[in-house]
């Protein structure tokens, strides 16, 4: 898998380098991308952005992670464990060359997650009425509030998209006096521009 | 540029500032209000043996939820550690102070220095298996004015598996209490 990864950004790069210097005068206001990172650890995102004037852009994300996506994350505290199913982001993108053209890019985005959190005392109520506790698994939704930062890659008329960013992402736990922290975002992405 | 970045870094940092700490330590706590019961005959002479019951519910209340909570179910403890506190009333302080008891005057089921701390006392789930329970009692072998003191009265559960939940049960009296906890002994 991580050689197919490595072939394909080369690939990329490859296009990238030979890609006419003259651009084309067509905009696109709409883009699809996914992450190339995220199947290395069980996980798929795919991303929708609409471009708003010259350097801006919105857009959503969803992603639905597996097992090994714990690996990018430092959410676990005390005997807890947190697993993060699936996570639905709001971003909001700043292109500092603009959004037709290679550019840096800055981004924030929110996020409301799926967790599952194994190890947590769990409260039922058994046969006979009365509530037990068990050290079990509890899900619940969560919010959270990221920022990334980027480079995209306009090739082949702009059409094709190739971008690497970082991104972390806090639910605002504490760890002592330090927030919690995800690589959420994080990897390169591949997208299509229309 | 520079100030929106700064802005959105102070923002995350001081948003975490108001946020709750999630320290999950698979602890439940409890309360209760009436686990003393004692028959105060007032007025004791050395060499009586005052006795009173400590004790509460299998199932007890438990704030925001409407269900009581089977303790016994939740840890498997058979017993829970307390202690407590004889005052003697001092004419020199003009107060109660406490006093030391020497273990062999008291009277009644102890922890298992393995489980407990030392010179703890136990409640015990009754054979009905529907409340912990124990009967205490103290050989008086001095004069003087004395109140049982319990402001600090705590059930305990065993040491042991932190892979198990623990119940930890304070005592805090009902404010309508009329329990009367002081005694006298004489010659």
């Amino acid at each position: 898998m991580r050689r197919s990864l490595l072939f394909l950004v080369c690939f990329l790069l490859a296009c990238f380098a030979l890609k006419a210097q003259d651009a084309p005068a067509v905009s696109y206001k709409n883009q699809i991308s996914t992450n190339l990172l995220l199947p290395v650890f069980s996980s798929v995102d795919l991303n929708y952005e609409r471009a708003l004037g010259s350097k801006f852009a919105l857009g959503l994300a969803v992603a639905v992670y597996g097992e090994n996506i714990k690996d990018l994350t430092v959410d676990s505290f005390n005997e807890a464990t947190l697993r993060t199913k699936n996570e639905v982001m709001p971003f909001a993108r700043l292109y500092f060359n603009g959004n037709q053209n290679n550019s840096h890019l800055l981004e924030i985005f929110g996020s409301f997650s799926q967790v599952d959190e194994d190890g947590r005392l769990v409260r039922s109520v058994n046969d006979a009425g009365f509530g037990v506790y068990d050290i079990g698994v509890e899900s619940y939704t969560r919010g959270g509030f990221g920022i990334g930062y980027g480079y995209r890659f306009l090739l082949m008329d702009d059409k094709l998209v190739l971008e690497g960013q970082f991104g972390l992402r806090t639910n605002f736990d504490l760890n002592f006096v330090v927030l919690n922290a995800a690589l959420i975002r994080t990897g390169i992405k591949i997208g299509y521009r229309f | 540029m520079k100030t929106i970045l700064l802005g959105i870094l102070a923002s995350v940092l001081l948003v975490g500032c108001y946020s709750s700490d999630d320290y999950n330590d698979r602890s439940v706590q409890l309360r209760v209000d009436n686990a003393i019961q004692f028959d105060n005959e007032e007025e004791y002479s050395v060499g009586d043996t005052l006795y009173f019951q400590v004790g509460f519910s299998r199932y007890l209340e438990e704030d925001g939820f409407s269900t009581l909570l089977d303790v016994f179910e939740t840890t498997n403890d058979e017993q829970f550690g307390f202690s407590f506190q004889l005052d003697k009333y001092s004419d020199f302080s003009n107060r109660y102070e406490s006093v030391f008891i020497d273990q062999e005057l008291i009277i009644g089921p102890r922890g298992d220095d393995a489980n407990f701390f030392g010179d703890s006392m136990v409640v015990e789930l009754n054979d009905a298996r529907d409340a912990y329970t124990a009967e205490v009692g103290i050989v008086l072998t001095e004069i003087g004015d004395f109140q049982l003191d319990f402001d600090f009265l705590n059930f305990a559960p065993p040491f042991g598996d932190d892979n198990k939940v623990r119940v930890f049960i304070e005592y805090i009296p009902a404010t309508t209490s009329t329990l009367n906890l002081e005694f006298s002994v004489i010659e």
